[in-house]
């Protein structure tokens, strides 16, 4: 009989030394942390040695190795039995955490502590090899792996088969998974059979629904974002048209600003150049004009000169001309004529008068005299006219003298004057120049700092410091809340703590007040039993010495009510129990004997102590626990206090801060503000100033001029009347003479009239013949008339001879001279005219080119003032570094044009951007945030978000990438499907394991032999109505109906289109029952349902799908036990053909939970299938069931004492 | 009839005055979307029965249905408080319309730094006046979210995106603008 017999601990888990029989059903009792279970699970590991796992060992507790084997001399010990011998199986530590297995053959039965002792001291495995070898025992090759244990102990090892347990087949695995599930699921509830049924199945794992929520999700991403980017390409290429417009309208600016700056670096220089220029050219333009009026005043002077001697010269021609006249009118011709004829006439007149003087001897010397005393006269008249004729012609010199005096001078006054008044005007000009400059230089200063910004920097720190002190103080706000919520937060925790301490110690109390409660009922109950009342039942049987009274107290016992195999019938015989017989044999009789409830009641007693004392430790434990954590929160909470107070402390702080930086970045603003009125009004008066100078300048240049004017004016007046004096003195000077001249004329014939008078009265009374006398006399007379006659004008002659010798004789020099000088005059008027015209056109020439420079300067000036206020703009802060760091040589574009031209640019750049960003926005609008292609919206309306973001999509639209991304989801969508489709044909071909091994447990089941309350057990597998599985289905199903090639092009509508749509439709279904499932995986017991039938008494309850629901509780237990047992059975019918002498152990903690005559039926049923039930219970109730119980019980250190009540062969 | 699982979910949300947007951060709603205008026609007919118009804009649904003269008046009223809100944030970026994307701090710096939009945000009607400014503008993304026409897209960064349901509000603006144009 191939069974194991004996388990040995060896300084194992808590055990120093025992030896357990398991060679019949056994059952462990004792209290909580007794070690009941670690005695079952190291006959477990017998079967299954391996994981930790497997042997209900969970990862957070320490591994199987390293609880059993804690010193080098820790041994398991396994003795069992095969077709041949007694074999050991030695489990011992190797090292650190390994353990290693040897087999031995025993020759001869010893005890266990003999061999693996020496002096009560564990023997080190070498020792024991050595006392094995010395008592020859067979010994197998040291085993490293559990695998090659059970490989041995399965007969696997053909050369060491003489160490197996039995021969089995390769499925000898599934021994070890069903005890391990038997043992693990030993609660026995419905859904272990299915968790055993499924572990039963090798090689299927659950699905990692996790994993397929991660790839479905992660495909659906990728789809989404290929669909939404296909949808959105006219946008998206919209967006990156948009953003080509940008870039050239970027670099237009770009240029345009470096050209600028090329321009405004040359413009300085030119500015310098064209002041230069302007200045030599006013400069050259002073010196010509200097030259003119030098030229021209010199010109005047000799001009009037000239025409002071033509003038002269045309007054002497005039005057001699109308002397000419006069002479002419009194016919001068004739009157030289007859002058010429005078001497003739004198001679006959001398030769008349000197016959007459013959006649007049006498008379002639009277004659004589008288005309002595005429010529006397007459020579003193002419004396006298000659010397008036003389001081005439004096007066007309000295005129002409003071005239041509008086000309010079009004001439050198008249120049001295205007060159006087030139200079006033020009000083005066050059100070309304200057004036009209300043006045615009103050303008142009009003508007500069009218447009100027003033404190910028300490009004942008101030802003920063206000921004600063409003983010710490609203930081601070929100810190402040966070505390107090944590605040709020943990005293909540303390009550919530404080709370469930008292709940605990409540249920603590209450739970320990129950259980000592029940343990003292037992206490009393066994102190009853022991100290028996003479009035009781039992104390009478004994003082009767009642030969049934154990008898009659086993009858009293509960579970004999419930016994079945007692037999009952009636009868009147003796030895009845009020008239009804029972078949006693099969009741255990030993255990009511006396020492077993003295054991009982010590076991009781003492269980009670320690569960006093565990509720005082645990009490204290959980109070000390609870105290610590609250202390812990307390403290967490004094610290948020402290916190907090600190935030409070600092909020107003903060607050204040915040307030004050406002209220100072305000008076910077009103500063700033004043400042600039300040300026601004200094910068308008001193404006309206210079406007003031400069009109006043200009008032006095017209006053300077209309009183300049009038000056000459009245010079002019003042001296053309001293002139008219001049000639009015020199025209009265000659009157006074020519009047003078007529009196003396007017007396000389008064005195030539009173000697002619005196002369014929002396000659009558001298007696001269007066008829001849008288012809001669007439004679005489006629030729003195006619010299009279001819002396009459003889004065005229005279003045004529004088004129002609003073004024005609030079009058053809001085025609000539007129005629020389006039052509002179001409010649130099001409020559005037022509340097005038020279002049003009030089001066003009000059002024033009001064005027050219004058404008590019004043043009260049604007430029540069339209710079300045354009490097104002944002626009230049943003073009700065092309600006100032330009390479370009500059053009002829000015700058104003240029400024004008960046910015209609900059304004249409700026609603490119606008555009661009809108486009992106757009673009985007579909796609995730987190997309696959790693394309992102702009973040903000920066250039450099906005372009960072098109420039990416440009990329990517420009590549082609799309493509790439299509190819890389397509083929994840095929291996999306694959995948579903494979572990969908997975879960169906485990799906029919399970179906036949349903077939095969119900097969099985048939056979009830032993079990009389259970009349008949069957399963039934039945497909699940999981949604999410049949999704999965209905994919495995479409990919199955659809043979495809390699690929499958997902967005190709031409091809696969009807598959794509229903595959797509199925993965969108999928997506939908994968968030509404809410487990990690989808096991293969969710796959399908398993369903119980039971006949309990001739009750059907038909297929359930709950093993909960079929009858009563022990019912329920029962079913669920036997379905375990059939499931160990077919495991190993199937892993050996030859079972008929291999005896396994069904291990099965916890089972007081049956009632004692369902587990005797259950023990019994599992026995006629060749299983052991080795159990734990909590007491001792059922003790009659086993032939094997053991009594645990833990000593001060914590050791299992193991003692043995029951050993039945 | 045959209509999409959704469909009751649809009406739901629908039903609520909501709006179901293309480009809606969430998944399922975006799911919602796409099974709505698949079967766009079938919803149509199963809606007006009970008395819902769905209508099909540019990227996004909604329900119409006959207005009272106070429902009128309401909704007047709540698009008059959304052309503020409209105006205070083309005041901050021009660009903003649908597919916008910005965070609260982003707003917020830009208040900070902008008198004229701290004038605008300060006389926003019906926003309560939080202690920090951060929230004042957190608030102006909440009403946003709540009419439908915003979207969180990151808790975290408590970054926003403008749904396609913003054209709603545009057909208002534009139609405001053409009147006026008229008038004048």
């Amino acid at each position: 009989m191939n069974q194991l017999k004996e388990v040995s601990f060896i300084n194992s888990a808590t055990l120093p030394f025992a030896t357990i029989d398991v060679g019949a059903n056994t059952l462990f009792s004792g209290g909580n942390g007794a070690g009941k279970t670690t005695i079952l699970r190291s006959i477990l590991y017998f079967y299954g040695a391996g994981r930790s796992e497997h042997l209900g060992i969970s990862r957070k507790k320490k591994r199987f190795e390293e609880y059993y084997f804690a010193s080098i001399n820790s041994y398991l010990v396994y003795r069992f039995e095969n077709e041949n011998s007694t074999v050991l199986a030695i489990v011992y530590k190797a090292g650190g955490l390994r353990v290693k297995y040897r087999f031995a053959i025993e020759r001869n039965k010893e005890e266990i502590k003999e061999l693996f002792f020496e002096s009560n001291l564990a023997l080190e495995p070498k020792e024991l090899w050595a006392r094995l070898h010395e008592k020859e025992y067979e010994l197998s090759p040291v085993l490293n792996s559990p695998k090659e244990y059970k490989s041995v102990l399965y007969g696997q090892d053909k050369k060491l088969s003489q160490f197996a347990f039995f021969r089995a087949n390769t499925e000898y695995e599934q021994i070890s998974k069903t005890l391990s599930n038997v043992f693990i699921n030993s609660k026995l509830d419905s859904g272990s059979i299915k968790k055993s049924l499924v572990s039963s199945i090798s090689g299927f794992e659950a699905i990692d629904l996790n994993q397929m929520r991660r790839n479905i999700s992660d495909f659906r991403v990728q789809y989404d974002d290929i669909s939404s980017f296909e949808k959105n390409a006219s946008v998206i290429n919209e967006a990156v048209v948009s953003l080509g417009v940008y870039e050239e309208q970027t670099r237009e600016l770009h240029h345009i600003a470096s050209s600028l700056g090329a321009n405004t670096k040359d413009a300085d220089s030119e500015l310098s150049f064209l002041k230069d220029k302007t200045m030599s050219f006013k400069q050259e333009l002073l010196i010509l004009e200097e030259n003119y009026e030098k030229r021209k005043k010199a010109e005047a002077l000799q001009h009037d000169a000239d025409l002071k001697e033509q003038g002269a010269l045309e007054r002497d021609i005039k005057e001699a001309e109308s002397k000419q006249k006069e002479y002419e009118k009194l016919n001068i011709k004739h009157k030289l004529e007859l002058y010429e004829k005078k001497p003739l006439l004198e001679d006959e007149l001398l030769a008349l008068q000197s016959q007459l003087s013959k006649l007049l001897d006498s008379q002639g010397s009277l004659s004589e005299r008288f005309e002595k005393m005429r010529e006397d006269e007459l020579k003193s008249f002419h004396d006298k006219e000659q010397k008036l004729r003389s001081d005439m012609t004096t007066i007309e010199q000295k005129f002409n003298h003071a005239n041509a005096e008086f000309l010079q001078e009004q001439e050198l006054q008249v120049s001295a004057y205007r060159q006087e008044a030139d200079l006033k005007i020009e000083a005066l000009s050059t100070a309304v120049f200057k004036a009209k400059e300043e006045h615009l230089s103050a303008s142009s200063h009003e508007k500069i700092i009218h447009n100027r910004s003033f404190d910028k920097e300490k009004i942008e720190q101030a802003k920063n410091e206000h921004f600063k002190a409003v983010r710490s103080f609203e930081s601070e706000q929100a810190k402040l809340q966070l505390l107090q919520s944590e605040g709020q937060k943990v005293a909540e925790q303390i009550f919530s703590a404080e709370q469930s301490k008292s709940y605990a110690l409540q249920n603590l109390s209450t739970k320990h007040e129950q259980d000592s409660q029940a343990l003292k009922l037992q206490i009393q109950d066994l102190i009853k039993r022991k100290n028996l009342n003479s009035s009781s039942l039992l104390a009478y049987m004994k003082e009767k010495d009642f030969e049934n009274s154990v008898l009659l107290s086993a009858l009293l016992k509960d579970e004999i009510l419930y016994a079945e195999n007692l037999n009952p019938f009636l009868s009147q015989g003796d030895g009845t129990l009020l008239g009804l017989e029972l078949d006693t044999s099969v009741l255990d009789l030993d255990a009511y004997e006396e020492s077993a409830l003295m054991l009982s009641l010590s076991a009781s007693q003492e269980r009670l102590k320690r569960m006093d004392e565990n509720a005082l430790v645990e009490k204290e434990e959980l109070e000390n626990e609870t105290k610590n954590s609250i202390n812990a929160l307390r403290r967490e909470q004094g610290r948020i206090n402290t916190l907090i107070d600190e935030s409070l402390r600092k909020l107003p702080k903060l607050e204040k801060e915040s307030l004050f930086l406002a209220e100072k970045l305000q008076s910077f603003q009103n500063l700033a503000a004043k400042k600039k009125d300040e300026e601004l009004s200094l910068a308008r008066i001193t404006k309206d100033e210079k406007e003031k100078v400069y009109k006043e300048l200009l008032a006095q240049e017209q006053i300077l001029k209309m009183n300049l004017s009038q000056e000459l004016q009245n010079l002019q007046n003042e001296l053309k009347s001293k002139q008219d004096a001049l000639i009015e003195e020199k025209t009265a000077l000659v009157n006074a003479k020519k009047d003078e001249l007529v009196n003396i004329k007017t007396l000389c014939d008064k005195s030539f009239k009173k000697i002619k008078e005196e002369e014929d009265e002396t000659l009558v009374k001298g007696g001269v013949d007066p008829a001849l006398l008288k012809k001669y006399q007439d004679n005489i007379k006629d030729k003195e008339n006619e010299l009279k006659n001819i002396d009459s004008f003889s004065e005229l002659i005279s003045e004529y001879k004088i004129d002609q010798k003073r004024i005609f004789s030079s009058i053809e020099l001085k025609v000539k001279a007129l005629l020389d000088l006039s052509k002179k005059i001409q010649t130099e008027e001409k020559v005037f005219q022509e340097y005038v015209e020279k002049y003009e056109l030089d001066k003009e020439e000059l002024s033009k080119n001064r005027d050219l420079f004058v404008n590019k300067l004043n043009k260049l000036q604007k430029d540069l003032k339209e710079y300045l206020n354009f490097k104002e703009t944002t626009l230049y802060l943003e073009l700065i570094e092309y600006i100032e760091n330009t390479q370009l040589e500059s053009t002829q574009e000015s700058l104003s044009e240029m400024i004008n031209r960046l910015r209609d640019l900059g304004f249409e750049h700026a609603s490119s951007k606008d555009r661009l960003r809108k486009k992106l926005n757009r673009a985007f609008s579909s796609l995730s945030l987190h997309n696959i292609f790693n394309l992102y919206a702009p973040a903000s309306d920066s250039d450099k978000a906005i372009l960072a973001s098109a420039h990416g999509l440009k990329t990517f639209v420009l590549e082609n990438k799309i493509q790439t991304y299509k190819e890389q989801v397509a083929k994840e969508f095929t291996m999306t499907l694959r995948h579903l489709s494979s572990e969908v044909s997975e879960l169906l071909k485990a799906e029919g394991d399970i179906s036949k091994t349903v077939s095969r447990i119900n097969k099985t089941l048939q056979d009830l032999q032993g079990i009389k309350v259970i009349r008949g057990i069957e399963l039934r597998y039945k497909e699940s109505d999981n949604l999410l599985l049949n999704v999965l289905k209905a994919i495995g199903v479409l990919v199955e109906e659809n043979p495809y090639g390699n690929e499958i092009n997902l967005f190709s509508a031409e091809t696969n289109e009807h598959f794509n749509k229903k595959a797509l439709k199925h993965l969108e279904e999928l997506s939908l029952h994968l968030n509404e499932e809410k487990s990690d995986s989808l096991s293969l017991d969710e796959s399908f349902v398993l369903e119980f039938r039971a006949i309990e008494n001739g009750n059907d309850t038909g297929f359930v799908a709950s093993l909960d629901g079929i009858g009563s509780n022990g019912t329920d237990v029962m079913v669920k036990a036997m379905v375990n047992i059939a499931m160990l059975s077919l495991a190993r019918k199937q892993s050996s053909k030859q079972d008929a002498s291999v005896y396994f152990h069904c291990i099965l903690d916890e089972v007081g939970i049956l009632s004692p005559a369902y587990l005797k039926e259950l023990i019994a049923y599992a026995n006629n299938k060749k299983i052991r039930f080795v159990n734990g219970a909590p007491d001792e109730k059922l003790v009659s069931t086993y032939k094997r119980l053991y009594m645990l019980s833990t000593n001060a250190k914590h050791q299992t004492i193991v003692r043995k009540l029951v050993s039945q062969s | 009839m045959n209509l999409p699982k959704q469909s009751k979910e649809i009406f739901e949300i629908l039903s609520k005055g909501n709006f179901l947007c293309e480009n809606s951060p969430l998944r399922s709603e975006r799911d919602l979307f796409q099974a709505c205008e698949r079967e766009f026609g079938g919803h149509y007919d199963f809606f007006e029965h009970i008395g819902f118009y769905l209508i099909r804009e540019d990227g996004y649904f909604y329900f119409s249905k006959e207005l009272s003269a106070s429902q009128t008046e309401d909704k007047l009223h709540m698009i008059l408080e959304y052309i503020d809100l409209v105006e205070l944030m083309l005041q901050f970026s021009a660009t903003f319309g649908v597919g916008f994307r910005t965070t609260v701090r982003e707003l917020a710096d830009a208040v900070g730094s902008n008198v004229v939009l701290k004038d605008r945000l300060d006389r926003l009607k019906n926003i309560a006046k939080p202690q920090t400014l951060h929230a004042q503008c957190a608030k102006v993304f909440e009403k946003f979210k709540k009419g439908g026409f915003m979207a969180l897209e990151d808790e975290h960064e408590e970054r926003y995106i403008v749904l396609s349901s913003y054209h709603y509000i545009e057909t208002f603006l534009n139609a405001i603008q053409v009147e006026s144009n008229e008038s004048a």
